[in-house]
């Protein structure tokens, strides 16, 4: 009787599973994908399609140009007359903080009143670039669309 | 009085009795072998989360790409959807290449099979410092396709 409780009394070796554990551990740390991506969502800004009541709303154009400043231009929709625009850096330097920008293009932007913001990046532009615009755009709640890069110099359509 | 004090000592007895009451093997081994114990329930865990938890957390690229993407703080974390990477001029449509001419039939396929499921949009992963202009044959074959919305992916870093 008291043999066979003496036997069900066993001891598991918990060293080699520890090790075993620790070995797991470090393989998923090192090949663990610690990036999440995200996404931000824009509306295509090609076509030609109008408002069905044929009212045309004003517009933002934010033109990101190559040689490191945004143009934005607010246009209004009846006869895309250029109402005002701006120039300002798309990155910190001397005179402009990252704040002094992103306070600068909000209340731009808030100011025209305007629900739709089409971004135009210039050839050369970077997709870092045009995210980050897209990214502070995002924080004002206003729908973005993107516009395909052209060569503004190029076009006499668009040039600034 | 008594009998309280025994009930204590009998349930801190019953709390801690391998340190109370070593029964024959030394205190320090008993220690150690409790430690041990609770180390592989960690491990355990962890092993388990690291497995598991990125899996749950979203989608992510192939680090063996080498794509770094922009960082971004407005960013929604992107679900199961068509993944378009761009490289260097090549198309990876839902991990199989495509070329540019055939990017809008093979748009066009994946949104109408994904439509089914109610996956119709559209993910452009591409790397930061990759030239926008490339992009173009992409917008214009999503344009085609009849895809209005696009998502283009950033690292998610939460604010």
């Amino acid at each position: 009787m008291r043999s066979e409780a003496k036997d069900l009394d066993f001891e598991i070796n918990l060293l080699p599973i520890l090790s075993v554990l620790s070995i797991c551990i470090c393989f998923l740390l090192t090949t663990a994908v610690w990036n999440q991506m995200g996404f931000i969502g824009v509306n295509q800004a090609i076509g030609d399609e109008l408002p069905t009541n044929g009212k045309v709303p004003d517009s933002v154009i934010f033109k990101i140009q190559s040689n490191g400043y945004y143009l934005i231009q607010w246009k209004r929709g009846s006869d895309s007359s250029i109402v005002s625009e701006k120039k300002i850096p798309t990155r910190p330097n001397k005179s402009w903080t990252s704040d002094a920008i992103q306070k600068e293009i909000s209340s731009f932007v808030l100011g025209t009143k305007a629900k739709t913001v089409v971004v135009m990046p210039d050839v050369g532009v970077k997709y870092g670039q045009t995210m980050t615009l897209l990214d502070q755009l995002k924080r004002l709640s206003v729908s973005v669309g993107l516009a395909p890069a052209i060569k503004f110099d190029s076009k006499p359509g668009v040039k600034i | 009085m008594s009998s309280l004090k025994d009930s204590i000592t009998k349930t801190n007895t019953l709390l801690g009795q391998s340190y109370l009451k070593p029964q024959g093997k030394s205190v320090k081994k008993r220690a150690l072998a409790l430690m041990i114990t609770s180390l592989v329930d960690a491990f355990s865990i962890l092993v388990i989360y690291l497995l598991f938890g990125p899996a749950l957390s979203g989608e992510s690229i192939d680090p063996n790409l080498g794509i770094q993407l922009p960082i971004a703080y407005q960013s929604q974390l992107s679900e199961q959807n068509n993944i378009l990477i761009v490289k260097k001029d090549k198309f990876i449509l839902n991990h199989k290449e495509v070329n540019e001419r055939s990017l809008v039939g093979e748009l066009k396929k994946s949104v109408e099979k994904l439509s089914k499921e109610k996956k119709n949009s559209l993910v452009i992963v591409a790397d930061k410092n990759y030239d926008i202009e490339k992009l173009n044959p992409v917008l214009i074959a999503a344009s085609e396709a009849g895809l209005n919305q696009l998502q283009l992916a950033v690292e998610h870093q939460g604010e």
